[in-house]
């Protein structure tokens, strides 16, 4: 098994999975859904995810020299194997589009009225096909390179609303019962499940120290971030929230003195694009990963080319059409299914882990008997 | 070589046949003839008579063997026997005089040659105010000896090769033996032994041989100039190569960030080479980055510009014949033709040139509403700053155009997604089994102390890690004693 990538370089993926999708669209949907309990919707949320997360830490630890395709495959058999990870390849390319939609959107919204759909399409998927070409260590290490200034200017966009929080925006929690922050949870399935990434990192990441501290910690990191920015969100628009849909350029200029030193809600725009991009670039390249193996492609080109196009080729046709996409999205039957599969596929994760371990332990016995004799 | 001193006379006559410059002295030692044969120029004939002619005339016994001749007869201290006719041709073009005896197939290699050198001196592309001013020099011999005289270990290994058909240009490949990866000197010594051209001028020509990725634009050799700057260089693990004739010094591995790095640096206050570092670096992207930066902000998000800075742009840029994009490409390249002029002129034109350029071309092109007084400045500061990191200048006059493109047709998005695809080619990009953008990605944290910024020499225990060496990283103990 060839470790490609450090324990660093994976956390740092495991932190923009964690804080893109979550800033700009979704803080709107969640309160439509769990209105002043929006902030407490995403902390359960992210509470699920880290338990997921933290399982996977776990096998992988257990298993250090493991894919999950190896893993899933070996439980499971071939066939079954090969039509999860179909689904997830599809799961994978939606939030891809998704995300890439998101980033049009803010784009257009927050400043480029005229940009061309060709223009965008068209640097798009060279951008797409080139990235989607390369490895996770490389990912790991590009976002190495973007991670400081990111960092910086999500926290500076985090310091101007603090003074603005209002706590009567926050209070009471529970006040209609756990049903909406439930409701919530569900309906906005498709902005988390964060987990996933750890998954397709399995069996790569380089034996390190504190490989499950690390990981631990910037994960929590990139958690407390979020919950703490709902909590700005929150405390900042109150029961206007739900009109809120570009949340992370709408933070500063809500705040007067961010805007009296004029346009900082460019930074966070820089930002965003920055983190859009990457989001939906390892989204993709998760999404060539299950294809390859589905289709049992032994280099890397062609399932890139294949999951750059599809998703191209989907953004084109759903240009435009992003609040269609999260309608459909958020729509009760869909949600519940992505809610469902992200459950399925922990449970199968662990299945698949208790199932690896028996048959290690009977080839073991297997082998002391044969030595014995 | 044959026997007979006459033949081989002739056969060398014939060799160098219409070259009026080889000499031919035939004399004898005691009772036996022989011939002094040297190319004239290319020899020290001062040398030649007072340390082997002058001797050999007063000889008066007889020679049993013409190795006996080096130290019982001359006053010479290299003096070698060689019999192969390629060897002897090869050493008389390269300024050695040699000795002919009649019954001796083999000859003797006379170390008279000198050339006229160009004195030691300070390069003019790496000026230090403080530290060494030594530079290297065209002559490999003397630049060799100028890194031994700061290395002084029997550790200091060269392989030493002849390259090009013509010139058979001397090569010696320099590496501490025990610091450097075997695996690399063998990697370059294969390359450079494989090279197969006409002629080798300068140490440039040999470059592109030993590039790893032949189709980048960027760099991926170090050169420098000077001897400190490459023992330095050497003590880190990476490998030398000198070329004679060139006083440009080529290493490998090369990281992209290495350009970041300046002699004076290591004999200044740490404090201020770590601002000087941070001040590059600012450079780089203010040199690549104003001009797209520039035009994406006022061909597509105008609506950036703080309104009082959007009004002075508006009343400066009205009126103009041409667009943003047009202007700044036209600003770009006539300060590219009035570089391209200065470099070439006379250097007593040099100040007419930049009356011309700065005063007449630029004042009056705004004046006449041609041009925009930020379009100038734009580019002009971007020109300024390529110059702060003159080594890098050539690849990021490129990427400049490239950002500039990318704003004029996608505004930020493009240079985003520009940027993405640079960071994200060069993270993947390893040169010598060295990381190129390596300690920024991936990131070394101990590398980052004489890179982003400058520690105290004390304080730098281990070789960069970036750099691939043979893993002997401690460079000294961490309580001060010698390693």
């Amino acid at each position: 098994m060839e470790k490609t990538i450090n324990v660093r370089q994976a956390s740092l993926l495991l932190v923009i999975f964690t804080v893109a999708l979550k800033l700009s669209v979704l803080p709107a949907m969640i309160s439509d859904y769990s209105a002043i309990d929006g902030y407490i919707t995403c902390f359960f949320a992210l509470i699920i995810d880290f338990i997921c997360t933290l399982t996977i830490i776990l096998i992988m630890r257990k298993l250090p020299d493991t894919n999950f395709f190896e893993l899933i495959t070996q439980a499971f058999g071939k066939v079954i194997s090969k039509i999860i990870f179909l689904f997830m390849s599809i799961y994978f390319i939606l939030k891809s589009i998704i995300s890439l939609l998101e980033l049009h959107d803010y784009y257009i919204t927050a400043l480029f009225e005229d940009i061309k759909p060709i223009y965008f399409l068209f640097v798009l998927s060279f951008l797409l096909l080139y990235l989607f070409n390369r490895s996770f260590r490389n990912l790991g290490r590009t976002l190495q390179v973007f991670f400081w200034p990111l960092l910086i200017g999500l926290l500076f966009t985090l310091i101007y609303p603090i003074s603005d929080i209002q706590l009567t925006n926050l209070l009471p929690i529970f006040s209609d019962g756990p049903y909406p922050i439930f409701n919530g949870i569900v309906h906005t399935a498709i902005g988390f499940g964060d987990f996933m990434i750890m998954l397709l990192l399995m069996g790569h990441i380089k034996p390190a120290k504190n490989t499950t501290k690390i990981l631990i910690s910037y994960l929590s990191f990139a958690m407390l971030f979020v919950v703490l920015f709902y909590i700005c969100f929150q405390g900042s628009f109150g029961a206007t929230s739900v009109g809120q849909t570009l949340a992370l350029s709408d933070l500063p200029l809500h705040n007067p003195y961010p805007a009296n030193l004029g346009k900082l809600e460019w930074l966070t725009i820089l930002i965003w694009t920055i983190i859009l991009l990457f989001e939906s670039t390892i989204l993709g390249k998760c999404a060539c990963k299950c294809f390859g193996v589905v289709f049992n492609c032994s280099e890397k080109k062609t399932p890139a080319m294949v999951v750059s196009t599809i998703v191209v080729n989907l953004l084109g046709i759903t240009y435009l059409k992003l609040y269609n996409m999260i309608a459909f999205a958020i729509r009760s039957w869909f949600s519940v299914v992505i809610f469902a599969f992200h459950f399925i596929l922990i449970i199968l994760t662990i299945i698949a882990y208790i199932i690896y371990q028996n048959k290690e332990k009977k080839y073991e016995k297997y082998l002391q008997e044969n030595n014995a004799e | 070589m044959k026997k007979n001193l006459s033949e081989n006379i002739q056969f060398l006559k014939d060799t160098f046949i219409e070259s009026d410059e080889l000499i031919v002295k035939e004399m004898k030692i005691g009772s036996k003839p022989c011939a002094i044969i040297y190319l004239l120029g290319l020899c020290d004939t001062t040398s030649l008579s007072k340390f082997v002619i002058q001797p050999i005339m007063d000889f008066k016994g007889t020679i049993k063997k013409i190795s006996d001749i080096p130290s019982d007869i001359l006053y010479l201290s290299e003096a070698v026997s060689e019999d192969k006719d390629k060897e002897i041709i090869s050493n008389i073009l390269k300024g050695k005089a040699i000795l002919l005896v009649e019954g001796e197939k083999t000859t003797l290699i006379l170390a008279v040659d000198k050339f006229k050198e160009r004195a030691i001196a300070e390069p003019p592309t790496s000026t230090v105010l403080k530290g060494p001013r030594a530079g290297f020099v065209e002559n490999l011999k003397t630049n060799l000896a100028s890194i031994r005289k700061i290395l002084a270990t029997p550790k200091l290994k060269t392989i030493n090769l002849k390259v090009g058909k013509h010139t058979d240009t001397a090569i010696s490949i320099v590496y501490i033996d025990g610091i450097a990866d075997k695996n690399i000197v063998d990697i370059v010594n294969k390359r450079l032994s494989e090279v197969n051209i006409d002629g080798i001028i300068d140490s440039y020509y040999i470059a592109s041989y030993l590039e790893e990725h032949k189709n980048s634009m960027f760099k991926q050799i170090g050169n420098n100039e000077k001897p400190d700057i490459t023992a330095s260089k050497l003590l880190e693990g990476r490998i030398a190569i000198i070329v004679d004739g060139s006083p440009m010094v080529l290493t490998v591995p090369f990281v992209y960030l290495e350009d970041l790095q300046s002699g004076d640096d290591y004999y200044n206050n740490n404090a201020r080479a770590s601002f000087v570092r941070w001040i590059r670096i600012l450079s780089i992207f203010v040199s690549i980055l104003t001009p797209g930066l520039y035009i994406a902000i006022v061909l597509h998000h105008y609506k950036a510009i703080p309104l009082k800075f959007l009004i002075t742009i508006v009343n400066t840029t009205k009126g103009l014949p041409l667009t943003p994009f047009a202007e700044i490409l036209f600003v770009l390249l006539l300060f590219e033709i009035l570089y391209e002029a200065s470099l070439r002129m006379p250097k007593y034109l040099g100040l007419a040139l930049s009356i011309v350029g700065a005063l007449i071309l630029g004042d009056t092109a705004v004046q006449a509403g041609l041009i925009s007084p930020p379009a100038v400045m734009i580019v002009a500061i971007s020109g300024l700053t390529i110059y702060c990191i003159p080594d890098q200048a050539p690849q990021l006059y490129i990427l400049r155009m490239l950002y500039t493109f990318a704003g004029g047709m996608l505004g930020f998005f493009g240079i985003i997604c520009l940027t993405l695809f640079l960071i994200s080619y060069l993270s993947d990009f390893d040169n010598y089994g060295s990381p190129y953008f390596a300690p920024l990605s991936p990131f070394i944290k101990s590398d980052t102390k004489d890179f982003l910024y400058k520690t105290d020499l004390i304080n730098m225990n281990d070789r960069p890690l970036s750099i691939k060496n043979n893993r002997n990283n401690i460079r000294r103990q961490r309580n001060g004693k010698d390693n």
